[in-house]
């Protein structure tokens, strides 16, 4: 009765704003609330209540209620709920209150919507240009409904290049990245640099957008989507299409059979183990020890390989459907898998102690990157980052989903806040992953892989769910609609809210440490990048040779 | 002059060669040590025959041949191109006083080669050596700033800047270590250090806190990991070298290779007795000193001589291949502070103390206080550990803010 | 020339044509293909924001004087660290060794006194420490 608890304390202390509640189980709430009161009712969540942030979500909703519809989303970890405030804003120059004020992790998610939904958000701190390219005009915006997904607006500038702040007085500009040796995707922090010291940054990320959100709602079909939701990320896939399908399942109210949660639970897990395995090799390298980078690439192979065994696949498992999973585990990969994680935990518990007991490794980590509980509510970070900072958030146990409420497993936290806190934190939970997947092989019973669906999925409903990814939460809201597709799938991936924190991380530190700060929050940027329909450069889908793009990188600037 | 050529062909193909193979040897032990296979492909051209990739050397300065030599339009071209030249010839030409055994007999089957016996030095006798070396290395500074300076580029110019205070720091620890050594032998010939400690012990022993601040001076001028800041491609890229490529990134790659070659050679030389090991190879600086000077016998102690020497080269240059895939990289402050807040207070503790047991050796002249000074030069050593851990709060840098809030966080 | 010298200087030469011999060669052998993006300076894939040269930090020049300070006079022991040797060895016959009484005999004629000395130097590092406490005092170090 949480959910009706949380309500009524709104309508309290709000009544006549709150105009239509929704409580479709006692794990989700939505309130759709009047727009002059957004700001007071975030500040009441987000302040008096100790709501977490969770991100900003703005559809286009015009073609069916003729309105805009934004939603910021909150969550309630101790009470196991998830809260959706909703406002409808008129079609016509639509505006909104920004909360960013009273909520800063809201930062990214109103610039965000402003740039592809073009809702203004009145009052925000730092109104610039996030997600569309340099060149994109002014005033077009990709993900309302009535620009097609193949759309190539025809007034953009090829040479526009981004307008960057001027930085303080007395400092020289750093540039890091878009390609630099220690990043593995492209994100560019333009660094003020004071001496040795970094003073402050600006962030350009979004840099390789595959507008997949738009896709979804255009093209796709509800299953297809899984498969590309796995396809945002590198190494969480499965993490997205399992929050994805969960999303859906949830808005339609469907609940897949116990083996297919099973199975999801222990391939969630053993994306877990390779992506902290491989996270602890990277931080290695990061401070230079190649050794143990290339140690614990070593261990995590087997990983890789009992995950091909499974799916066919070492990534990109194609796991799952709205309703169930498509692989089973066999009574052979079964033996395997729990092989291949009696000798991971022998090898790594040698591994853990090796790093941990280095007193360069803490020399370099200790006071680093520091991001204490207060950072973390302010910028809503969360994963690994939060729970070194002492905040004890785990989707798993908190919004429990799949079979995670089936097993027995330690929230590992920490209390530095700093980036060995974090090395710390992802070490330790490797044990607790490797535990989980043996419970849920003991507890695995015989049964059906998939919910034989046979109507259409009701439309207009609203799904939320979040899934712990090895980085943190990933939250994923879903409104079904028409055409076997949904309307509108908004991803965030833990990078979003955690990339935010980085500014305030490696402020007055030394310019050494912004690697391995940046680096602790194990920063997955093609996670953020997921929403452009275009090309950044080219402005349409094409396919360049070698020897164009030879002909392109000559000629510019020439 | 003739002799000074022969001896300068073989000193200049040896170093290349070894500094090419270390390079083979650095990746296979890596490999040993990550558990990787490493380069095992490479063996002679057009064969199937591979013989452990001791053909990549090879192929690796081949490929660097046929690479393009390209200077960026945006450098200071001149200092661009002189420094590679600069710190490789200052590499190479330090070799010049560094001896790789003691002496050859004068003749061969009878024949007389030379007037008396061949130092196995290119310049013998130079009574200066030390001070040469310590000169030649400190142009290494120059190289490595012009790199960074000509090249006009925010990474290059940081990490030049770093390198070169990074091999300034270091250089006045590495003094004080040279000096102590210089004291106890009283002399700067490198060939009469090496006798000096065949007649007395290695110095090693006599100084064992003068050898530790050396050989972590002689890391860190070396650049070797932990200490290798300026090529940490993490924070700065390639550092001074970013703007390289080619053949001048090579003459790099090889400087820096010598260095530790030429690191090597001190701490064998300065603190580990050279040539001299006990019971194998005598120990006066003349050949005939026991007493037998057949031809054949003097050839194969003067080989044993070279071959204990460049042995105890080989096993320094494994070891520190060795660190190096052991422990992770300092930062930058911690290294600086490593030089100037512990390794100079102990390179003068060790001065003042080796001093101070040398004077009263001299004066008094017991042969049992010998004894007792090697004994309290362990006492210190073991003194300074236990002071430096303890202290390590003092040397520790800068206490760290707690986050706050700030206005500009919201700028990301 | 000394047959000190020559040697030597056969050396740096012989190394100065190695190196040149390999850029020679790497000129000679190696392809040339220049862009316009190849001509740009690196900056992490961004076009280049002013010029690299600008002020750095105070530190680097206060470890260049630190440095100045401290090597320079770790110069000036040299020589006594080479002649203290045989000042002992002519002090305390006892204890010489043949070679050593040869360079005995040689500095004989100047007259010093090797335990004033060794106290002449000891006050020499005193000083040093001194101005290295003050140094530290100072923040020198604090990087």
């Amino acid at each position: 009765m949480i959910a009706r608890d949380k309500l009524n304390l709104l309508k309290d202390k709000f009544g006549p704003a709150i105009l239509r509640a929704d409580l479709p189980d006692d794990g989700r709430l939505f309130v759709s609330v009047e727009p002059s009161a957004i700001r007071d009712i975030c500040r009441y969540l987000f302040g008096d209540l100790d709501a977490r942030y969770i991100i900003s979500i703005g559809v286009d909703d015009r073609p069916f209620s003729g309105k805009f519809l934004v939603t910021h989303n909150f969550a309630f970890d101790a009470e196991k709920l998830l809260v959706c405030v909703m406002v409808h804003l008129p079609a016509e120059n639509p505006k909104l209150d920004s909360i960013t004020r009273d909520v800063p992790a809201a930062n990214w998610a109103e610039r965000e919507i402003r740039d592809m939904v073009g809702v203004e958000f009145e009052g925000h701190c730092y109104p610039k240009r996030l997600v569309l390219p340099d060149g994109w005009p002014d005033g077009v915006h990709p993900l309302r409904k009535d620009f097609a997904w193949n759309e190539v607006p025809k007034d953009f500038e090829e040479e526009r290049e981004f307008e960057f702040d001027e930085p303080p007085a007395g400092c020289t500009v750093v540039p890091f990245g878009p390609f630099h040796p220690t990043l593995d995707e492209p994100a560019h922090f333009r660094l003020y640099v004071e001496g040795e010291m970094v003073r402050g940054c600006e962030y350009r990320g979004f840099m390789v957008h595959r507008g997949i959100e738009k896709l979804a709602e255009s093209v796709l079909n509800y299953n297809d989507i899984p498969m590309m939701a796995e396809r945002i990320c590198g190494i969480c896939g499965c993490v997205h299409s399992v929050a994805y399908v969960q999303a859906v399942e949830n808005a339609a109210a469907i609940k897949p059979p116990p083996r297919a949660e099973y199975i999801r639970t222990i391939m969630l897990e053993i994306e877990r183990l390779h992506s902290h395995l491989l996270w602890v090799g990277l931080a290695c390298h990061i401070v230079g020890f190649d050794t143990l980078f290339m140690q614990s690439f070593r261990i995590r192979e087997p990983v890789m390989w009992i995950a091909e065994k499974i799916s066919g696949n070492r990534k990109t498992y194609g796991l799952c459907l709205i309703g169930g999973v498509r692989w089973d585990i066999t009574a052979e990969s079964r033996a395997e898998l729990r092989a291949v994680l009696d000798k991971l935990e022998a090898e790594w518990r040698p591994l853990v102690a090796a790093v941990l007991k280095d007193r360069n490794i803490q020399k370099r980590t200790r006071g680093i990157g520091i991001a204490d509980k207060t950072a973390c509510k302010r910028s809503g970070l969360i994963g690994p980052v939060a729970r070194a900072a002492g905040v004890d958030i785990d989707c798993r146990r908190d919004h429990p989903y799949a079979a995670y409420d089936r097993v027995r497993f330690d929230v590992i936290t920490s209390d530095g806040g700093d980036v060995w806190s974090r090395v710390v934190v992802r070490a330790k939970e490797v044990f607790e992953s490797i535990e989980i997947i043996r419970q849920c092989l003991d507890k695995m019973e015989p049964g059906p892989l998939q919910l034989g669906i046979e109507d259409e999925l009701p439309v207009g409903r609203l799904g939320l769910s979040s899934v712990e990814a090895p980085r943190g939460e990933s939250h994923h809201f879903v409104i079904t609609g028409e055409n076997n597709r949904p309307r509108r799938w908004r991803v965030r991936a833990p990078t979003y809210q955690n990339l935010q924190g980085v500014p305030a991380m490696i402020k007055d530190q030394q310019i050494a440490d912004m690697t391995i700060s940046l680096g602790s929050i194990d920063p997955c940027f093609s996670c953020t990048d997921r929403l452009e329909t275009i090309d950044l450069k080219s402005g349409a889908t094409k396919i360049w040779t070698e020897g164009e793009l030879l002909k392109l990188v000559r000629t510019k600037k020439a | 002059m003739l002799l000074a050529l022969i001896k300068i062909a073989i000193l200049l193909g040896g170093l290349m060669t070894a500094a090419a193979y270390f390079v083979l040897l650095e990746r296979r032990m890596a490999a040993w040590i990550q558990d990787r296979i490493g380069p095992n492909r490479v063996g002679i051209p057009l064969t199937n025959i591979r013989i452990f990739g001791l053909g990549q050397p090879l192929a690796d300065g081949l490929k660097f041949i046929l690479k393009e030599e390209f200077t960026p339009s945006h450098v200071d071209r001149a200092l661009f191109v002189a420094a590679p030249i600069v710190i490789l010839v200052a590499a190479l030409s330090l070799f010049a006083v560094i001896p790789v055994g003691s002496f050859l007999p004068s003749k061969v089957a009878g024949h007389p080669l030379s007037d008396g016996p061949i130092e196995m030095t290119v310049a013998p006798g130079v009574d200066a050596a030390l001070i040469y070396v310590f000169a030649l290395s400190s142009i290494a500074v120059y190289g490595v700033i012009l790199g960074g300076w000509a090249s006009n580029n925010k990474y290059s110019f940081l990490g030049g800047l770093r390198s070169s205070a990074q091999l300034v720091a270091y250089e006045v620890p590495m003094g004080l270590g040279i000096l102590g050594a210089v004291l106890a032998a009283g002399s700067l010939n490198l060939s009469e250090i090496i006798a000096a400690q065949a007649d007395r012990g290695w110095f090693a022993l006599l100084q064992p806190l003068g050898f530790v601040v050396f050989s972590v001076a002689a890391f860190a001028e070396a650049a070797r990991l932990p200490f290798d800041l300026p090529e940490c491609e993490q924070e700065l890229v390639g550092g001074y070298h970013t703007e390289y490529s080619g053949m001048k990134l090579l003459l790099f790659l090889v400087a820096e290779f010598l260095h530790m070659i030429t690191a090597a050679f001190l701490m064998v030389i300065l603190f580990l007795g050279g040539w001299h090991f006990p019971g194998l190879t005598g120990s006066s600086m003349a050949l005939d000193g026991w007493g037998h000077p057949g031809e054949l016998w003097l050839w194969g102690q003067a080989l044993v001589r070279a071959g204990v020497l460049l042995g105890k080269v080989f096993c320094i240059i494994v070891f520190f291949m060795l660190v190096r895939w052991t422990w992770p990289r300092f930062r930058y402050d911690q290294l600086m502070s490593l030089a100037w807040k512990v390794m100079l207070p102990l390179g003068l503790i060790n001065f003042v103390v080796s001093a101070c047991l040398e004077q009263l050796q001299g004066t008094l002249g017991y042969a049992w206080l010998r004894w007792v000074a090697i004994a309290l030069a362990w006492i210190v050593l073991f003194g300074a550990w236990i002071g430096v851990s303890l202290l390590g709060s003092v040397t520790e840098n800068r206490p760290r803010r707690p986050a706050q809030p700030l206005e500009s966080d919201l700028r990301a | 020339m000394s047959s000190v010298l020559l040697p030597t200087l056969l050396l740096v030469i012989a190394a100065t044509l190695l190196t040149l011999g390999m850029l020679a060669a790497g000129m000679l052998f190696g392809p040339r293909r220049t862009s316009a993006v190849k001509e740009m300076p690196y900056e992490s894939g961004m076009d280049p924001i002013h010029d690299a040269r600008r002020r750095f930090d105070v530190r680097f020049h206060l470890v260049a004087i630190a440095f100045l300070v401290f090597d320079v006079e770790l110069l000036f022991l040299y020589p006594w660290a080479v002649a203290n040797r045989t000042w002992l060895a002519w002090l305390n016959q006892a204890n010489h060794t043949e070679h050593l009484t040869a360079m005995a005999e040689a500095t004989q004629a100047v007259h010093v006194n090797p335990t004033l000395v060794f106290a002449e130097i000891m006050v020499f590092i005193g000083i040093l420490a001194v101005g290295y406490a003050y140094a530290w005092r100072k923040g020198i170090f604090r990087w």
